[in-house]
C-alpha cells in the first residue's frame, strides 16, 4: 500500500484524527470528549495500518479502543451523577493545557527531525508481514528489552495496589460511619 | 375504500394497461433468462472458471481489475480513482465483504432467529411460529419487514447523535469479522492463493478479531447512556461490566490455540488441521469449555443473559430503540453467535476439514463447496449447541456472573494456556 510519500488515505486519516482530537478538548459534554477520543484512537491505529504496520494497529484497537475509552466511559458511569444530562466539563485551564501540547508537541518535533533512527531490522525485513512482526515483536519484548517491560507492569500493579488503597479506604469510613450511626441510635433507644 | 391488490379486471373487464404490464413483464423475464444462459454457458471458458471460481475471483476480475482497464488503464482526471496495483487486493476484498454481509449474513441471520424460535419451541414443548408461510418459514423475514417499516421513535430527552450512532457502534463491528472467516478451501498455485474462500486473509486474523469485537462494548454504553433511561442504563452497565469481564477468559481461550498452531492466520489455522486426529481440539480438551462459556456470556445468552433480564430491567440497555435501530441491536447479537460459532469451527475444529479420511470418496472430500459443507455443518452444529444451552438452563445472578467470571474463568484460562504451551513445548 506505501507508496512514496503519504497519499490521499493518509491525509483522510490524519484530518479525521485532528478533528476528532479537536473535539476531545472542546465538546463540552464528557460522553461525546470519550467517543471522540475512541475516534482518535481508532484514526491512529489507521495511521499504523496504512505504514503497514499491521500488528501495532491491532493492538492499538484492542488496547486503547477497546479498553481504555471502555474505562473511562464507565468511569465517567461512576463518578457523577449520572442522571445528570450535562455531565459538563470546564476549560478553566486551556490557557496552561495549551501552552504545554505546545511545548511537548515541539520537544517531539525537534527529536523527530533531529534524531538518528535505525529501523530494528528484524522488524523491517519482511515487509508488512504480520507473522513476522508478532514474532520479531514477542523475541524483542522478552529478550533485550524484558526489564522496561517488566517495570511497566510493576507500575500497572502500583497502580492497582493504590486503587484498592483507596477504595479500602472510603469503605472502612463508610463502615465506621455505619457503626457510629448504629451505636448512636442503641443509646438514643436505651 | 379501493382494494390495494392490483386487478386484471377492471370493471368486469380486462383492462388496456394491465394487458401492456403483462407483456412488458413477459419480454423482461425472457430477457432475463437469456442472459442468464448466455451467462451461464460463458462461465467454462472465462477466466473466472480457470484462476477458480470464488466470490474473490469474481469481485477481483470483473469488478476491479476490468473497469481499471477500461480506456486502456487511462482514466484522464478520474485517475486518481482508478486502483493501484496495491490497492486491487484492499478493494476485492471490501467489495467481497459487502456481498457477503448482504447476500449471507442478513438472510442467515433472519434464518438463525427462525431456527432459535423452532428449536427453544420444540424443547420447551411448544411448536414456535407456524402461521405465516408454510412452516411459518416466512415469519422472520416479514418480521424484518415490519421492523424496517416501523416509525423510528427518538425519546426527546435523547441525546440524538450518540443515540443515532449507537446501533452502528455494534453492528459494524459484528459485521467486519466477516472479512476474515475462511468460509471454504483455498488453492494455492504457483506460490499464490489464487482462490480463496475468505474476502480479506488478513496475516492478524485472531488478533483482528479480538480488536474489533471489544469496540461494540463502547456502543452498548452508548446506547444504554443516551437513551436518557434508568433501565437502559443499568443494562448497559451490566452488559458492559459482563462483556468486558469474559472477553479476558475469551481471548485466553483463542490464544491457546494460537499458542499451539504458532498462527494468527485463520486460513492457514484452517489448512492446518489436516485429518481429524489433527484438528486443534485435541491439545484443547479444556480450551473448548472456557470458549463456549465465555461465548455464552459474550453473546449474553441465557444462563448469562443479565443485561437483558426482563423481569427486572424491562429489556436492558435497548428498552427505548424502535423499528430499524432496534434490528441492528438484534442483527449484531445473532451475527456474534455465527461469529464465535465459525471462529471456534476455524481454531480448534478444523474448519473446512471433512472430519473423514480422503480414502472414504465423497465423505472425505473438502475441496470448494464440499469444504463449505463442512465448514457450515459444524459452524450450525456449534450454533444449536449454544440455542440447547439457551433453552435449559436458568439465569445466574449477577454477583453470581462477575464471581464466575474473574475467580474462576480467569485463572482457568491462564492455567489452560500454560498447559497448551507446555505441550506444545513437549510434543515440539
Amino acid at each position: 500500500m506505501a507508496g512514496h510519500g503519504p497519499g490521499p488515505v493518509f491525509w483522510l486519516l490524519a484530518a479525521v484524527l485532528i478533528a476528532s482530537a479537536l473535539g476531545v478538548v472542546t465538546l463540552r459534554n464528557m460522553v461525546h470528549s470519550a467517543l471522540c477520543l475512541a475516534v482518535t484512537l481508532l484514526m491512529a491505529g489507521g495511521l499504523y495500518l496504512n505504514m503497514g504496520a499491521d500488528l501495532l494497529a491491532g493492538f492499538q484497537v484492542l488496547i486503547y479502543v477497546g479498553a481504555v475509552v471502555t474505562l473511562v466511559l464507565v468511569a465517567i458511569m461512576l463518578i457523577a451523577k449520572i442522571a445528570d444530562r450535562d455531565l459538563s466539563q470546564t476549560q478553566a485551564r486551556g490557557g496552561w493545557a495549551a501552552a504545554v501540547s505546545i511545548i511537548v508537541w515541539l520537544l517531539l518535533s525537534w527529536v523527530l527531525a533531529h534524531g538518528t533512527w535505525t529501523p530494528n531490522a528484524a522488524l523491517t525485513e519482511g515487509g508488512a508481514d504480520a507473522a513476522r512482526q508478532a514474532k520479531a515483536l514477542s523475541l524483542a519484548l522478552l529478550d533485550p528489552y524484558l526489564l522496561p517491560f517488566e517495570v511497566a507492569s510493576l507500575l500497572l500493579l502500583v497502580a492497582l495496589m493504590g486503587a484498592v488503597v483507596l477504595a479500602q479506604h472510603t469503605a472502612l469510613a463508610e463502615r465506621s460511619d455505619i457503626k457510629a450511626a448504629l451505636k448512636e441510635g442503641e443509646q438514643r433507644d436505651a | 375504500m379501493a382494494t390495494l391488490q392490483p386487478e386484471l379486471k377492471a370493471n368486469g373487464r380486462i383492462s388496456f394497461g394491465s394487458l401492456l404490464g403483462l407483456a412488458v413483464g413477459l419480454l423482461v423475464l425472457v430477457a432475463a433468462v437469456g442472459f442468464g444462459l448466455h451467462v451461464l454457458q460463458a462461465i467454462p471458458s472465462s477466466e473466472w472458471w480457470r484462476q477458480g471460481p470464488s466470490l474473490t475471483n469474481l469481485v477481483r476480475l470483473y469488478l476491479v481489475e476490468w473497469p481499471a482497464s477500461w480506456h486502456g488503464g487511462d482514466w484522464g482526471v478520474w485517475n486518481f480513482l482508478r486502483p493501484g496495483r496495491g490497492a486491487v487486493p484492499v478493494i476485492t476484498a471490501i467489495l467481497s465483504w459487502t456481498i457477503v454481509i448482504f447476500g449471507f449474513m442478513l438472510p442467515m441471520v433472519t434464518y438463525q432467529i427462525y431456527a432459535l424460535r423452532k428449536i427453544l419451541g420444540f424443547m420447551q414443548a411448544r411448536v414456535g411460529p407456524t402461521q405465516v408461510g408454510p412452516l411459518g418459514l416466512l415469519q422472520t423475514p416479514c418480521d424484518v419487514l415490519k421492523l424496517l417499516t416501523k416509525e423510528d421513535v427518538i425519546p426527546t430527552k435523547a441525546d440524538r447523535w450518540v443515540f443515532f450512532a449507537a446501533p452502528f457502534m455494534v453492528l459494524v463491528p459484528a459485521s467486519m469479522a466477516y472479512l476474515v472467516i475462511p468460509f471454504g478451501n483455498q488453492k494455492i498455485v504457483d506460490g499464490a492463493v489464487r482462490y480463496s474462500l475468505v474476502c480479506g486473509d488478513l496475516n492478524i486474523g485472531v488478533l483482528y478479531l479480538s480488536a474489533i469485537s471489544s469496540v461494540a462494548v463502547i456502543g452498548i454504553i452508548s446506547a444504554g447512556w443516551a437513551s436518557n433511561n434508568k433501565y437502559s442504563l443499568l443494562g448497559a452497565m451490566r452488559s458492559a461490566a459482563q462483556l468486558v469481564t469474559y472477553e479476558v477468559p475469551l481471548s485466553l481461550a483463542l490464544l491457546a490455540p494460537v499458542v499451539w498452531a504458532g498462527t494468527l492466520n485463520l486460513s492457514q489455522f484452517a489448512a492446518d488441521q489436516g485429518s481429524v486426529w489433527g484438528w486443534y481440539c485435541w491439545p484443547n480438551l479444556l480450551t473448548i469449555p472456557i470458549f463456549v462459556v465465555s461465548a455464552l456470556a459474550e453473546l449474553g445468552h441465557t444462563p448469562f443473559d443479565l443485561a437483558e433480564a426482563e423481569s427486572e430491567l424491562v429489556a436492558g440497555y435497548n428498552v427505548e430503540y424502535s423499528g430499524m435501530k432496534f434490528a441492528m441491536f438484534f442483527l449484531a447479537e445473532f451475527s456474534n453467535a455465527f461469529i464465535l460459532s465459525a471462529v471456534a469451527v476455524t481454531l480448534l475444529f478444523g474448519g473446512w476439514q471433512s472430519p473423514f479420511p480422503e480414502s472414504w470418496g465423497p465423505l472425505g472430500w473438502d475441496a470448494g463447496i464440499f469444504g463449505m459443507f463442512w465448514f457450515f455443518a459444524k459452524t450450525l452444529a456449534m450454533i444449536f449447541g449454544l440455542f440447547w444451552v439457551r433453552a435449559t438452563l436458568p439465569r445466574m445472578r449477577i454477583d453470581q456472573l462477575m464471581g464466575l467470571g474473574w475467580k474462576f474463568m480467569i485463572p482457568l484460562g491462564l492455567a489452560n494456556l500454560l498447559l497448551v504451551a507446555v505441550l506444545r513445548v513437549l510434543v515440539g
